[in-house]
């Protein structure tokens, strides 16, 4: 009864301010809405907003590369790159550079009289090897060898060039020439020779791949118009199994 | 005995006009208060619904086009192993240089005189070595030097020795950097 009657006197209390409470009330409810709901609601939809458009771009991405293979033969591919190992093998395969020297020489029809490889090193892995500042710039590896050759002036100048437009790439760095009986010079150039190993992994799905451009497309008219001399520098064999794929993409 | 409503917001006998007039300030800017919460919810919910169904949309097309691409792995294993080396190629026959128009040069330099040694260094320098037969020879040798840096076929050229032996031949060294055109 003591609490009834309590009760009884609050109410007369605050009748007169009802109203008053009641819109109170409203006031604090609508406060407490906004900041405990529509606030972190527009928060996380301004998160997901920008994870919606990074994912619509990754999605883009995806597609794109998609439609790159979707759009790409698989042996025009095997073909091409066929030809790019020709141009420089996936390793130091000394033996298509012997035939590749050899070949300019029979073509310019100077005569081989000594070539020699100076630092062939370890045939199986390249993984010790430690790249210098040029070989990182060019993304290849360079294996430097001498040759020596003996032939006339106009012979050695048409290995000269020979050896700048053949396959397997190889560039001369220096040569001395000294005349030698008769009409005949000998020639002693430092060489260079290029190979670059296949990659080991194809890295994320959603890693984008670039075109093919028509600047590529040149360039592999350039590379598939000079001479294939000796062996072609294919080593199909010698590819080590990839270990990321059930099977090998780089497989012949 | 007085009806009691169920209306909170009944009009009660306020305590004075000016808490009257307070009170109904009060009571309709906590209704506007209320309609604007309500439409911000409302807002903020829908647009969170729709960017919600968006999300997801395109999380199962990224799965999709993965998996796909996980399909073609053969193809995009060589795709990007072929793309690679080309890069590498470029590189390199970039630096690539006919070491054969040196020897046009001497030619040139020469006329129909061969040089006793030539050589070309790792920095790209010729050394050469002449012995022409007379001295007019010799002077049209620099003469064709001089020509062909005109013609811009080479670049500092030096004449580094020049002797005259007994018989009247000369023997000269010259040194100069190729140009190429790649």
């Amino acid at each position: 009864m003591t609490i009834n009657v309590t009760l009884v006197q609050i109410g007369r209390i605050l009748r007169p301010y009802r109203t008053t409470i009641v819109s109170i009330s409203l006031l604090l409810l609508c406060v407490v809405a906004v900041v405990v709901g529509v606030v972190p609601a527009y928060k996380k939809a301004s998160t997901m907003r920008s994870n919606a458009k990074e994912l619509s771009e990754t999605v883009m991405l995806l597609r794109n590369k998609i439609d790159l293979l979707n759009s790409t033969d698989e042996d025009t591919l095997r073909s091409q790159v066929a030809l790019t190992l020709s141009a420089i093998p996936s390793d130091k395969s000394v033996a298509s550079l012997f035939s590749t020297i050899e070949g300019v020489a029979n073509l310019s029809g100077v005569t081989l009289a000594d070539i020699t490889v100076s630092a062939v090193g370890k045939i199986a892995t390249n993984s010790g090897v430690t790249k210098n500042t040029e070989e990182i710039q060019l993304s290849s590896t360079i294996m430097p060898f001498a040759a020596s050759i003996n032939g006339t002036y106009q012979q050695i100048r048409d290995f000269l060039e020979a050896a700048n437009s053949v396959r397997r790439f190889v560039r001369v760095q220096a040569f001395s020439l000294a005349k030698g009986e008769g009409d005949v010079l000998t020639m002693s150039a430092d060489m260079n020779a290029f190979y670059t190993p296949l990659p080991t992994s194809i890295g994320k799905p959603s890693d984008r791949i670039e075109a093919f451009t028509q600047d590529d497309q040149d360039l592999l008219t350039s590379i598939s118009s000079m001479q294939l001399v000796g062996e072609s520098g294919l080593q199909p064999q010698d590819s080590e199994p990839l270990p990321f794929m059930r099977d090998d993409p780089f497989s012949y | 005995m007085q009806k009691k409503g169920i209306n909170l917001l009944q009009k009660s006998k306020p305590l004075s006009p000016a808490w009257g007039l307070w009170e109904s300030n009060l009571r309709k800017v906590s209704i506007v208060c209320l309609i604007i919460t309500l439409l911000l919810s409302g807002s903020v919910g829908g647009y969170l619904f729709i960017l919600v169904r968006q999300y997801r949309s395109l999380d199962e097309q990224k799965t999709l086009l993965l998996q796909q691409i996980a399909e073609n792995g053969q193809k995009e294993g060589l795709l990007t192993s072929f793309l690679q080396r080309l890069n590498s190629i470029r590189k390199v026959y970039a630096t690539m240089k006919s070491r054969a128009v040196v020897l046009d040069t001497i030619d040139a330099i020469g006329s129909s005189t061969l040089p006793t040694s030539l050589s070309l260094d790792e920095g790209g320098k010729v050394a050469a070595r002449f012995t022409a037969g007379r001295l007019e020879d010799a002077i049209d040798m620099v003469a064709n030097i001089m020509a062909s840096v005109d013609q811009k076929n080479i670049r500092q050229p030096f004449l580094d020795s020049l002797s005259l032996e007994e018989d009247g031949s000369v023997n000269m060294s010259v040194s100069f950097y190729q140009v190429y055109d790649h």
